[in-house]
């Protein structure tokens, strides 16, 4: 997504096939599972699912383009990891143009601490804090019994 | 009239025509028998039963080919009524991130990851409430108007989702499983140095662990209950490619979303 738009409920034109939008952007809420690249632009886009207009519809293509040069990318979980849980969270101060309110994004990730993977984290994360809002685990995860004793944040 | 067809009919009038489909509502129409789904019984007073509908299916191989014509009989559950024939009806899903910190420890452990299917979930489940279904087209009965009286769940009707989770549920806690708090559709077994996990996601399981011993008897149980169908290694989950390699394992949408590009 454009780092400086802001999408918001705007006065361009309305589009006539509201379900295709929806349709799509349902999809792209499901891709998110493994592409937590897109997450922050999916929670934008599907912020106007009942009133879509043209620049939304635009910011979507802009997306699936995006998509189109690395359809497979994924997860890799490595086997050399070691189990450690980083969590990150930021809010925006008040940037949503209809509300006032902030976006709040958080990501946690069970992972890593061989030399390759700590070099990968340092150069992802200030990216991600500041533009996107991801999730990778919902809750922390203390050992293996906190599968099942895990609370929430 | 055609033996074999490559559309999918979109009734009954139009698949009555094909052999193949008829073939399949007959086999149906025996397994639902056999599964003692229902009686015929006549209309009670002040009854509406429920509409049920054909809904066909050719499976393909992943070459393409036709593998098999399925029909599938399913009950027009929209047309239920709450507190009549129905009652609770929300069931659990696995919540996707459970999903990937499963994975990743069983990377990590190098734990096998098995992917277990159940045939015709559903219809295992006996129905508490008394659901009268109108009788299948194709299925022949004497001239009096006559309803089916539903003894087990069907798909469609609004509590088979959760009819089928509570029975899946109850049978694995008493195998000694626990359920997680963080998601109901996570099952921990832990004894001793043995760490066994169970994600249920309805109909399809992943299994994973420690223990080959008690992987092996989870599965006997759940086949002896139902039918279940081993998958072997896990590959392909709701959509997602999984690759397993010496040094990770890889999870990608691959397909999806070359569909989702096709399709816009």
């Amino acid at each position: 997504m454009d780092n400086s738009l802001r999408l918001h409920h705007d006065d361009s034109e309305l589009l006539t096939d509201v379900l295709s939008y929806r349709r799509l952007v349902r999809r792209l809420l499901y891709l998110t599972t493994t592409r937590p690249d897109i997450a922050f632009a999916t929670q934008q886009l599907s912020q106007f699912m009942s009133k879509p207009t043209r620049s939304h519809l635009a910011t979507v293509m802009r997306v699936l383009k995006y998509l189109k040069g690395r359809p497979g990318q994924g997860f890799f979980f490595p086997r050399d990891s070691q189990i450690q849980l980083t969590s990150f969270r930021d809010a925006d101060w008040g940037t949503c143009i209809d509300s006032r309110r902030s976006i709040t994004g958080y990501f946690s990730l069970l992972e890593v601490l061989s030399s390759r993977g700590r070099q990968r984290s340092r150069t992802q994360f200030p990216d991600l804090l500041l533009k996107q809002n991801i999730e990778l685990l919902p809750r922390p995860l203390v050992s293996y019994n906190g599968l099942l004793t895990c609370s929430k944040i | 009239m055609s033996l074999f067809t490559d559309s999918e009919p979109s009734s009954y009038q139009e698949a009555k025509h094909h052999v193949c489909w008829q073939e399949a509502m007959k086999a149906e129409v025996e397994a639902l028998e056999l599964n003692h789904t229902w009686t015929i019984v006549d209309v009670p007073l002040n009854v509406k039963p429920i509409g049920c509908k054909w809904v066909y299916k050719i499976k393909q191989d992943p070459n393409g080919s036709v593998e098999r014509y399925k029909a599938h009989l399913v009950a027009k559950g929209f047309a239920q009524t709450e507190g009549v024939d129905y009652f609770e009806t929300f069931s659990p899903v696995v919540k996707m991130a459970i999903v990937r910190v499963v994975l990743a420890l069983a990377s990590i452990h190098r734990w096998t990851i098995q992917q277990l299917d159940v045939n015709n979930a559903f219809l295992h489940r006996d129905l508490s409430e008394d659901v009268y279904m109108t009788v299948p087209l194709g299925v022949s009965v004497s001239d009096t108007p006559k309803c089916c009286k539903l003894h087990k769940s069907l798909y469609g009707l609004k509590q088979s989702s959760r009819k089928w989770y509570e029975k899946l549920s109850i049978l694995l806690l008493s195998c000694g499983y626990q359920q997680a708090q963080a998601d109901h559709s996570l099952f921990v077994k832990t004894a001793d140095t043995s760490f066994t996990t169970l994600i249920v996601y309805v109909e399809d399981f992943i299994l994973t662990g420690n223990s080959t011993n008690e992987m092996a008897h989870i599965k006997h149980v759940l086949h002896s209950n139902f039918r279940i169908k081993d998958l072997g290694i896990l590959k392909y989950f709701l959509g997602i490619e999984v690759a397993h390699s010496e040094t990770g394992i890889y999870l990608c949408q691959r397909k999806y979303c070359l569909d989702l590009m096709r399709d816009s």
